[in-house]
């Protein structure tokens, strides 16, 4: 098995660096009327810096030494690639690409940039619109990614893409200790995905029109923090993590798709979920076969459901804020949570000895959950006033329903919503309207004799 | 008025209903794959249509989808089979619906598979091989041994799940071996290489 | 025409000369006012905590109100007689019905209006607003409810011989598709294949006025997600103009046959009586 997977892996060797010399006879060939940019990148000593005037040049590009590729200052650089190749391929360590655009609109295999094997790149301030993978990493450490623009490109009249047919904006697998911030990632499939890969920081990113935001798969000690994202179906997809960090990111807005949610924790351990702010998604924050994680801090605003708890153990959640959600909380099959000084605007609580938290505790009713788990087809009566009437005389086997030991009385800090959109004066003039409407009528029919 | 409506509601429903247990002796039949809604019953994550994806049709008629054919293993070590009506997985090169029982499975660890559990599907035990000769690692197993597979995912979190709590029928020791791997591979969470790979 | 317009003004007269109006207007708008100052923080828009409360608490009140108010008005002119004199003077049995569905609809429309007007206005000063759109969908959906249960209350009063049992038969009718709704239909449905309940309780949803009005709400609200995958089609269907159109159909429809069996019902006894 072992020689096996190591001639496999020789072998895929080979054939990459086939590959990167085949291309860059043909880029060679063909660019030799342009700048000949890969020409001039083979020519190049390691460790020297290409800087590349105004312009379009083409693709693909193998980088396979330390380089610095970079626009000039001011220049309005682009790197067109029609190939089914990546349209730059970074092989090398120490590897610094700025400045420029990347035009990678074919639907293909390839990412726009690939970095393999590679240590210590820097990629900042590069605009790539793809019709694949944005940028993907394998087994590539320590390097940097900065306030970069990834877009979907490969979108076709004639056929409208589906979600799974787009790539990543930035793919790692088993690449560590990166730096991902300040980039904007804008309708790909997952915005930064993560799969056996530890310690990376994403950091300030914007994420929109996504699948997931940040969906990851096997990480341990990833950070991710002061992300905002907006109409993904999920912004943050934490599946399969330990230790890693979850704070001060927002999430809006995420409640288009019937399995939208603002955060969700599967499967996920020893983790803090820290001031995040999730506003007015489908479910709030989505808690699922996760244990002994931090969550604390959160405010969880307008979304239609709030906090939802699926078999989750352990966790330790206090102090966040629950305002305005059409049900605050689910919680089904979770045992040995701490839950104590939220504060849920629904709930009524009451403080004899003024510390400011509820003497009587909230207990958060399975009833729903557990009636759509088992028939999903009832989800129509989400809400429903019959169905609140239902929830309200099921009881049974309260004991062991999740509760928030002491609730706050008083929500800690503002709690008014930020996000706008609707008119508001309107409806104040059409109440106004309607106002007047109805007194004439009473006037002229009731007071009339 | 209102009364009789319903009442009369209730009769066509219940006729319905006998006409349909009446037609009882069913056979279950795999629903496709809709992207826009249909997430993995265990793991939440979107269920693609790739040949990735599989189904049980429980004995009252409603379908489970599951992303990986790991996460069904999950589901049916939770829930039981009981509830099972027909368990359906998709030939790898083809997508198409096959039988989990007479279906043949290709396993290696590096395999990628949308939750890393390695074990991709076949209808027939020569394509099965194939992929594994092509692939030049895996084995290939019968639903039969797939019932002995240990069910282990790619990425080592050993140390991790010794802490977890719950001890169920979980992953065993794996060796390190996350090194092996080579460079430019597809990420398991779309078709990668391997699954663009089917013309 | 000319006689449908009479009986209508006349109702509406009557309307507003009833106590039991005013009562259900205070308390209608008692109720939108308390929720949207006690529940908002700041603003009210889209699907949310006040509007999800706002929807319920409508749902609960104004299916009564119509229920009892119409009911009550047609009891009454079996009770006092008034009809026995009208069904001498050359008045068509469907001026007389329609023209009285229009004037008690006239009389709901005021009250709903008096609780938006004064929870928007009040709201807007209070620093509690809502939005346009919200607070429009969330008045076309009280307006429906209320004229929808009033083509029922029609039909309970057609079929009622007098206010007592009016009353019964209204307050069945809103338990039934208020209250029990769910608690019916779970343990019935519970029964079927699964594959059965979707359809069938689609099918149930069209038929029960409080349910109808409010799905079609929250899915324009932008709630229609929550209600998971099986209904995904449907609500992206309703969310755009068609479902609109379809809604105004559907509540045409419920109205046209409600208040057309009523008048049917009573032709008969006239032509016999």
């Amino acid at each position: 098995m072992k020689v096996a997977a190591s001639l496999a892996v020789m072998l895929i060797a080979l054939l990459c660096s086939n590959a990167g010399i085949l291309n860059s006879v043909e880029a060679a060939k063909q660019n030799e009327t342009d700048s000949d940019l890969q020409a001039r990148i083979d020519q190049a000593k390691a460790g020297d810096i290409i800087t590349l005037a105004s312009g379009e040049y083409e693709g693909p590009l193998t980088i396979s030494k330390p380089l610095t590729l970079e626009a000039e200052p001011g220049a309005e650089v682009t790197i067109a690639n029609k190939s089914e190749q990546p349209a730059v391929t970074v092989a090398s360590h120490d590897v610094t690409l700025t400045g420029f655009r990347i035009n990678d609109a074919a639907m293909k295999e390839q990412p726009s940039i690939l970095i393999n094997r590679s240590q210590s790149f820097r990629l900042a301030n590069l605009e790539i619109e793809t019709g694949s993978y944005g940028i993907r990493m394998a087994d590539s450490n320590q390097g940097e990614i900065r306030n970069t623009l990834i877009e979907w490109a490969g979108e076709r009249a004639d056929a409208p893409v589906k979600l799974s047919e787009k790539g990543n904006g930035i793919d790692l697998y088993q690449s560590h200790d990166n730096v991902l911030e300040g980039n904007t990632i804008i309708a790909m499939h997952d915005g930064i995905y993560m799969e056996n890969s530890d310690r990376n920081t994403v950091a300030a990113n914007r994420f929109e029109r996504l699948r997931y935001g940040v969906h990851c798969m096997y990480t341990v000690g990833t950070v991710i923090r002061d992300n905002a994202g907006e109409y993904n179906i999920t912004g943050a997809m934490i599946m399969a993590v330990r230790e890693v960090e979850v704070s001060s990111n927002r999430f809006a807005k995420q409640n288009e798709n019937v399995n939208s949610q603002g955060i969700l924790l599967f499967d996920a351990e020893s983790s803090v979920i820290r001031d995040n702010v999730t506003e007015g998604n489908r479910v709030g924050l989505y808690v699922e076969q996760s244990a002994r994680n931090t969550i604390t801090g959160n405010r969880v605003i307008g979304n239609y459901i709030g906090l939802q708890l699926l078999k989750a153990e352990d966790n330790q959640i206090t102090d966040n804020l629950f305002v305005g959600n059409v049900v605050q909380a689910e919680a089904k099959q979770s045992v040995r949570n701490e839950l104590s000084a939220n504060y849920w605007d629904a709930f009524q609580g009451i403080d004899t000895d003024g510390d400011g938290g509820s003497d009587i505790r909230y207990a958060i009713s399975p009833f729903f959950q557990s009636v759509v788990k088992a028939k999903p087809a009832f989800q129509l009566f989400f809400q429903a006033p019959s169905f609140q009437f239902l929830e309200q005389l099921f009881q049974s086997d309260k004991e062991a329903w999740t509760k928030d030991a002491e609730p706050l009385m008083a929500p800690s800090g503002a709690t008014a919503v930020q996000a706008a959109g609707e008119d508001h004066g309107l409806s104040m003039a059409v109440s106004i309207m309607l106002l007047c409407a109805a007194v004439a009528i009473l006037i002229k029919t009731g007071v009339k004799k | 008025m209102m009364k009789t409506k319903s009442s009369l509601l209730y009769g066509t429903v219940l006729l319905l209903a006998l006409l349909l247990s009446a037609c009882g002796s069913k056979e279950y039949k795999p629903e496709p794959i809709n992207e826009d809604v249909d997430k993995c019953v265990m793991c939440n994550m979107a269920v693609k249509d790739d040949p990735y994806a599989t189904q049980i049709i429980t004995v009252d008629g409603q379908s489970l989808k599951f992303d990986d054919i790991g996460c069904m293993n999950e589901w049916k070590t939770e829930n039981g089979t009981d509830a099972i009506g027909a368990e359906f997985v998709r030939d790898h090169n083809h997508g198409d619906w096959v039988k989990y029982e007479t279906a043949y499975y290709a396993y290696h660890k590096d395999f990628k598979t949308p939750m890393a559990y390695g074990i991709i599907s076949f209808a027939s035990k020569a394509s099965a091989e194939a992929y594994v000769q092509e692939q030049g690692k895996g084995v290939v197993l019968s639903s039969g041994q797939l019932a002995d597979h240990t069910w282990e995912v790619n990425r080592d979190m050993m140390d991790m799940e010794m802490m977890k709590m719950h001890e169920e029928q979980h992953h065993s020791a794996e060796g390190g071996g996350s090194e092996e791997e080579s460079g430019a591979h597809g990420e398991s969470d779309s078709h990668s290489s391997e699954a663009g790979s089917h013309s | 025409m000319r006689h449908l317009i009479q009986v209508a003004a006349r109702e509406t007269r009557l309307g507003f000369r009833n106590p039991w109006a005013y009562s259900f207007m205070a308390l209608f708008a008692l109720f939108m006012l308390g929720l949207l100052l006690i529940n908002a923080q700041g603003y009210v828009q889209g699907y949310s905590g006040t509007t999800g409360t706002l929807l319920n608490l409508s749902v609960y009140l104004l299916p009564l109100m119509a229920l009892l108010l119409g009911s009550f008005s047609l009891a009454t002119e079996k009770e006092e007689g008034s009809w026995e004199l009208l069904s001498v003077y050359p008045l068509s049995t469907a001026s007389f019905i329609v023209g009285k569905y229009g004037g008690l609809a006239l009389v709901l429309i005021v009250i709903v209006s008096v609780g938006f007007g004064l929870s928007g206005l009040i709201g807007s000063l209070a620093g509690a607003s809502f939005g346009f759109q919200t607070y429009v969908q969330l008045l076309v959906f009280s307006v429906s409810v209320s004229l929808l249960y009033l083509a029922v209350a029609m039909l309970v009063g057609t079929i009622a011989k007098n206010r007592w049992q009016a009353l019964t038969i209204g307050v069945s009718i809103w338990f039934f598709t208020v209250i029990g709704w769910a608690p019916i239909l779970l343990a019935a449905l519970g029964f079927l294949p699964y594959p059965l309940i979707k359809p069938v309780l689609s099918v149930l949803t069209l038929l029960n006025p409080a349910e109808l009005a409010r799905l079609f709400t929250v899915v324009k609200l932008g709630g229609g997600s929550i209600m998971g995958p099986e209904y995904y089609e449907w609500m992206l269907w309703v969310k755009r103009p068609t479902g609109t159109i379809a809604y105004i159909a559907a509540v045409t429809v419920w109205i046209g046959a409600a208040v057309g069996a009523s008048q049917l019902i009573w032709e008969r006894r006239r032509s016999r009586g």
